[in-house]
């Protein structure tokens, strides 16, 4: 969508947004929550949303955008591995479920009528009432560059919280101040007694615990993966065609759709002659649409077979006649008027 | 009916002579990891071996396949990772993955028949379609598997 009418269209959600919400001040979201839609089976413990960690020390990251070949959930799970310090060689990534704590925040002030230097207060104020409606509304979408960015503070928060859980829990087990308790590669030690143990060892105790709100973050120069180019997590099971992509979902007693559009913008549907195609195999309905239609049917093959032997009559409409030369002199045209304009993107 | 050899395993499909065998794999039996692409055999992302030889499923009446065993990408390296998978792995060749199925499939037929090919060979016989362009990384790939020098 271009930028100018995706943020036409998303001004005038948040003026709607102002009206049913209210206005409220821009505060700490709780985003350290264990949200119910995050199941766990006996062997998993959760310390916040955001990962789920097995005794033999896997650590599993909860990723709430779509991994699409940007590699995203490779770079969503090094923010929490970062600041977990985590044990990387055992660390996978999941789709997370739906829930608002894994709102797309960053896309919705993305969106916002105003440009990223714009510093005046309308600009400051829209962008928290957008904050705020983005974390109101929930949308859990991926896109506009903005998954990074978004996941940037609060998965690397989620990450440094259950590490100081983790520390708290071992410290209170060995009967040593915190404090002097460190962590790498997924293992908490306390140098002075000789201790050490596992996170997967530690998380059923430090899943009780209270999770610290606003952990100590580390110094950008003691990163050991952010910053640095990792092997993709989501490579492995792409090269077994073990991965799931939308074309391979299933749902019980799930049907299919073939669909037939006018190949002209602006034409409609005429007719159709049903009849020909609806004792064809698996067929169970034909629907017709202002300017498309579809035949659903028990596989897609039979769907497919049965819409290309459906007699279709469309109504082109004012652009039947429109080709390539016309729209180069519409092009032209406008260029030449002073109604020409540009817009940034 | 129709019975077929799919990754070692006898299958019954109950569909119409002229279903695609990519249907048949994707719909009756449940295997997803071959995938649909363009449909007119112009993209190879349905490449499946058929007696051994890859071929595009999307175009591919059931019919016709009779008693020549069927291996997909989930029956290639069903024991251990086949040696294209791994050097797929070793070099991070997928990015979205929709048409690696179909590549790796018909780059393990084409070692299977010419060990040693030539880039000519390599650009003649694997003609799949990868929209996000990893072609660079998949031609190192199998540079690596024929012992030729890796591109710089």
């Amino acid at each position: 969508m271009r930028k100018s009418r995706r943020r036409f269209l998303i001004a005038g959600v948040l003026l709607g947004g102002v009206g049913y919400f209210g206005y409220r001040f821009l505060s700490k979201r709780d985003r350290l929550a264990k949200p119910a839609a995050l199941k766990l089976n006996e062997r998993e413990h959760a310390l916040n949303g955001w990962f789920k960690i097995t005794p033999n020390n896997v650590v599993t990251v909860m990723a709430p955008r779509q991994e699409m070949g940007q590699g995203v959930y490779t770079a969503l799970a090094m923010l929490v591995a970062e600041e977990l310090d985590a044990d990387w060689s055992k660390v996978k990534v999941e789709s997370a479920p739906v829930d608002k704590m894994y709102a797309n925040i960053t896309m919705l002030t993305d969106g916002l009528p105003f440009d990223d230097d714009d510093k005046s207060y309308a600009a400051s104020v829209a962008r928290r009432v957008g904050y705020s409606l983005g974390d109101t509304l929930g949308v859990q979408a991926t896109g506009g560059s903005t998954s990074v960015r978004d996941g940037w503070e609060p998965m690397r928060i989620a990450g440094a919280s259950a590490r100081e859980m983790l520390i708290a829990a071992a410290a209170r087990q060995w009967q040593v101040p915190a404090s002097e308790c460190t962590t790498r590669s997924g293992v908490v030690s306390h140098q002075a007694s000789s201790k050490q143990a596992s996170y997967g060892e530690l998380a059923g105790a430090a899943a009780l615990l209270a999770p610290p709100m606003q952990p100590k973050l580390k110094d950008p120069e003691n990163y050991l993966l952010l910053g640095k180019s990792q092997r993709r997590l989501d490579i492995p099971e792409k090269v077994t065609g073990a991965a799931i992509f939308g074309i391979d979902i299933r749902v019980p007693d799930m049907v299919y759709a073939a669909i037939a559009q006018c190949p002209v913008f602006g034409g409609t549907l005429k007719s159709i002659d049903d009849a020909k195609i609806k004792s064809m195999p698996g067929v169970t309905r034909i629907v017709a649409l202002p300017n498309s239609v579809a035949v659903i049917a028990d596989s897609y093959w039979r769907a497919q077979t049965a819409l290309a032997a459906l007699p279709i009559i469309w109504d082109q409409g004012a652009n039947g006649k429109l080709d390539s030369a016309a729209i180069a002199d519409q092009f032209k045209r406008a260029m030449e008027s002073d109604k020409a304009g540009a817009y940034r993107n | 009916m129709f019975s077929l050899k799919v990754n070692g395993k006898v299958q019954q499909v109950d569909v119409e002579p002229e279903t695609p065998l990519l249907w048949v794999l994707r719909d009756s039996i449940g295997l997803t990891g071959t995938k649909f692409g363009c449909g007119v055999a112009a993209c190879g992302a349905c490449t499946v071996h058929l007696g051994g030889m890859p071929i595009r499923s999307c175009i591919m009446p059931v019919s016709a396949v009779g008693d020549n065993e069927v291996v997909t990408i989930e029956g290639l390296g069903a024991a251990q990772l086949h040696r294209v998978q791994q050097a797929w792995i070793e070099y991070q060749v997928p990015q979205c993955g929709y048409c690696q199925s179909g590549m790796i499939m018909a780059v393990a037929g084409l070692l299977q028949r010419r060990p040693n090919p030539s880039d000519d060979e390599i650009n003649e016989s694997i003609t799949n379609i990868c929209r996000c362009g990893t072609y660079p990384r998949i031609r190192n790939a199998i540079r690596s598997l024929t012992g030729a020098s890796k591109a710089a």
